[in-house]
């Protein structure tokens, strides 16, 4: 679906970094992340694991692990409001009803004592003023829009009497129970399979044209992004390296490493032969190269890539669309 | 019937026959709970049939004890998705890759070295790195070294179970292509259950589309994914994410789903899904495999569409 031009920012991160401490030191897993999102809108954020798209997400929600981390900078502007001054108190009334995110792992995020329909309810409660006789049939209610067959026998079963794309859709259903303005969803499809996946995909953009919310879709999955997003961030080794619309970028990608993430995926209809890949590894958070994070494996790479970390560099296209990457070849462009 | 390298026939449950060439690869594809992993566990012997049977080579693989047992594992051999959950901890790679080689082996402790050297380079791995445990690689590293182990015993077929998903999407491409060279160099088959499709399109020769336990349509990868048949197949390949944001997508919705395998729809176990069902043919009798038609084979009262020229 094409995103209104006129559609106006809901959420807007400035320079946001997130530590890991390993015993006496501290690291930077996300690393001054910008990105901004608009209403209705799609963002995918895209790279490998250990990259820090999961510790971004829950960065935005202050939900990173307690003792390992730390949202040491930068500002999470929602609604005129920077999340990151809110006390732990204010933040529990905006998570869930302002913004909400779908784990990675729905074995984790439902709890398997209690029923599907206890835990919509329990969501329900704590952001809305559905009296507690109405809670069952509101989850009900929840679990029909988002296509649960016989939501009235369903709202009654424990999650591991569900198959794996129905506990999702649970999942989907206690994000979106109280209409949030920003959904990030992390991975919500990686283990299902296609006919699910597809199913699911189309769940959240028809819920997504009801009700305006912007989402922010982690994957690393190409195939993803080509089908639900408008535009796209690639990150890696905690930062973003390059931003933009999503055809232009999958046309034109300006940063090497994006460049060679596109190459190496097999394509379903088209090419044979060798497919392209990226040598080594990503860096460890203790060990990132001086320069730019990728010039270890970067095909591209020169003396000055090595020692000096490049910029950022702004290619917009016609319509004068955000685009840009953090590579030194830019320079000259 | 199925062919593993150099004429193995193999039959296993009911309704499902198939066949690999040597040097070629069959991938499996279908629904979780279609009987991919079933057929892949009796096929490995992990599991045998409650009906039917696994012959290999006209031999009831069920029915396998001591030496000949021995003998067919060697020949048969597995690579599976986690390489974190797949190889022991505390066993040095050396003792990993050639775990499958301590069964047979007719092979003094000197040969076996040799022999483990030897594939640890051809999966891309140094010789030196055998006395490493495998905390010490990455996942993608993990994953040769699995593949290592299952070519130590120079098998005639691999089962390749989701073989690269847990792997990030920079290194999937580098073992994609291991398979192609070791797949070159050994003429070994691989049997592949994937359920990412554009992955399946790249490394499969042949495809079997499984639905409920049954093989609906079989034939060559290019012709089903070019001109699928089979209303199943149209409607999971149509179900495949695009590989460009501008690919024209015309997505067939399967309603429903897949219902359970011990106690499937009559007739056509796909008709109830069916967005091409024809009638009372579909829901009270059980369609026949036929063909092939341009090496295709199908399982739908509709019978072969004409391929427009
Ligand atoms: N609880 C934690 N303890 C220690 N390190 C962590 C923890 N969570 C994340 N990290 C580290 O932070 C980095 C980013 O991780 P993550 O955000 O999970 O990446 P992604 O979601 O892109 O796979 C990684 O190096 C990871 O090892
Ligand atoms: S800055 Fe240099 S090393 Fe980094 S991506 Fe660009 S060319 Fe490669
Ligand atoms: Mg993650």
């Amino acid at each position: 679906m094409p995103l209104d031009p006129q559609s106006e920012v809901v959420l807007e991160v400035r320079n946001l970094t997130t530590t890991i401490s390993i015993r006496t030191d501290e690291f930077a897993a996300v690393d001054n992340v910008s990105l901004s999102l608009k209403r209705g809108e799609t963002l995918g954020l895209v790279g490998e694991s250990g990259s820090g798209k999961s510790l971004t997400g829950l960065s935005l929600l202050n939900l990173v692990p307690k003792h390992a981390a730390r949202v040491a900078g930068g500002a999470v502007m929602l609604d005129g409001v920077d999340l990151l001054q809110l006390s732990e108190r204010e933040m529990r009334r905006v998570r869930g009803k302002k913004i909400s995110m779908i784990l990675q792992d729905p074995q984790t995020s439902l709890n398997p004592s209690f029923s599907v329909g206890s835990q919509i309810g329990e969501a329900l409660s704590l952001h809305t003023d559905v009296p507690k006789k109405g809670l069952k049939a509101a989850a009900v209610e929840m679990l029909r829009r988002v296509r649960v067959a016989a939501p009235e026998h369903r709202v009654d079963a424990y999650p591991h009497q569900m198959s794996g794309g129905m506990r999702q859709r649970v999942v989907g259903a206690i994000a979106i129970s109280c209409a949030p303005d920003v959904i990030i969803a992390d991975e919500p499809t990686t283990s299902l399979d296609v006919t699910v996946q597809a199913q699911y995909i189309r769940l959240l953009q028809e819920l997504q044209a009801e009700t305006g919310m912007g989402i922010i879709f982690i994957t690393h999955d190409f195939g993803i992004v080509a089908k639900v997003c408008h535009r796209l961030a690639v990150m890696y080794a905690g930062q973003i390296v390059e931003t933009g619309p999503v055809e232009r970028i999958f046309d034109a990608p300006g940063h090497p490493y994006t460049q060679a993430l596109l190459g190496s995926v097999p394509k379903l209809h088209g090419q044979q032969g060798r497919l392209p890949s990226i040598s080594g590894n990503p860096p460890a958070l203790w060990n990132k190269p001086k320069g730019c994070k990728f010039a270890p494996r970067c095909p591209l790479a020169d003396t000055r890539c090595h020692t000096e970390e490049p910029p950022v560099y702004d290619t917009p296209d016609q319509d004068g669309r955000e685009h840009w990457a953090r590579c030194w070849r830019l320079e000259t462009q | 019937m199925f062919n593993v390298s150099g004429g193995r026939q193999v039959r296993a449950v009911e309704g499902i026959n198939f066949k690999i060439n040597a040097g070629r690869t069959l991938a499996l594809v279908g629904e979780s709970g279609c009987g991919k992993t079933t057929l892949t566990k009796m096929l490995l012997r992990l599991d045998t049939p409650t009906a039917g049977q696994v012959l290999v080579d006209g031999v009831d693989i069920a029915g396998l004890r001591g030496a000949p047992l021995k003998a067919f594992r060697a020949k048969v051999q597995a690579v599976f998705q986690d390489p974190w959950a797949s190889l022991s901890p505390r066993m040095r790679v050396r003792d990993i890759v050639a775990e499958p080689l301590q069964a047979t082996s007719t092979l003094s402790a000197k040969e076996i070295d040799l022999r483990v050297h030897e594939v640890l380079e051809s999966v891309g791995l140094r010789a030196d790195q055998a006395r490493n445990f495998p905390h010490e690689f990455s996942g993608g590293q993990r994953q040769r070294i699995a593949i290592a182990s299952a070519l130590v015993s120079r098998p005639q077929l691999i089962v390749l179970d989701e073989p690269v998903s847990a792997l990030d999407v920079s290194i999937r491409s580098q073992i994609m292509n291991l398979f192609k060279d070791i797949q070159e160099s050994t003429g070994v088959s691989f049997l592949l259950v994937a359920h990412d499709l554009a992955t399946t399109r790249y490394l499969a020769d042949d495809v079997a589309v499984m639905y409920l336990g049954r093989i609906v349509e079989f034939g060559p990868a290019e012709q089903l994914f070019t001109a699928p048949q089979h209303p199943y197949t149209k409607a999971l390949f149509s179900a495949a994410l695009p590989s460009h944001p501008k690919a024209p997508q015309q997505e067939i919705v399967l309603e429903g789903e897949m219902p359970s395998p011990l106690d499937p729809p009559t007739g056509c176990a796909f008709h109830p899904r069916c967005h091409l069902r024809l009638g009372d043919i579909c829901v009270t009798q059980r369609p026949v495999m036929q063909g092939p038609q341009q090496d295709v084979t199908l399982a739908c009262h509709r019978g072969f569409e004409s391929v427009e020229v």
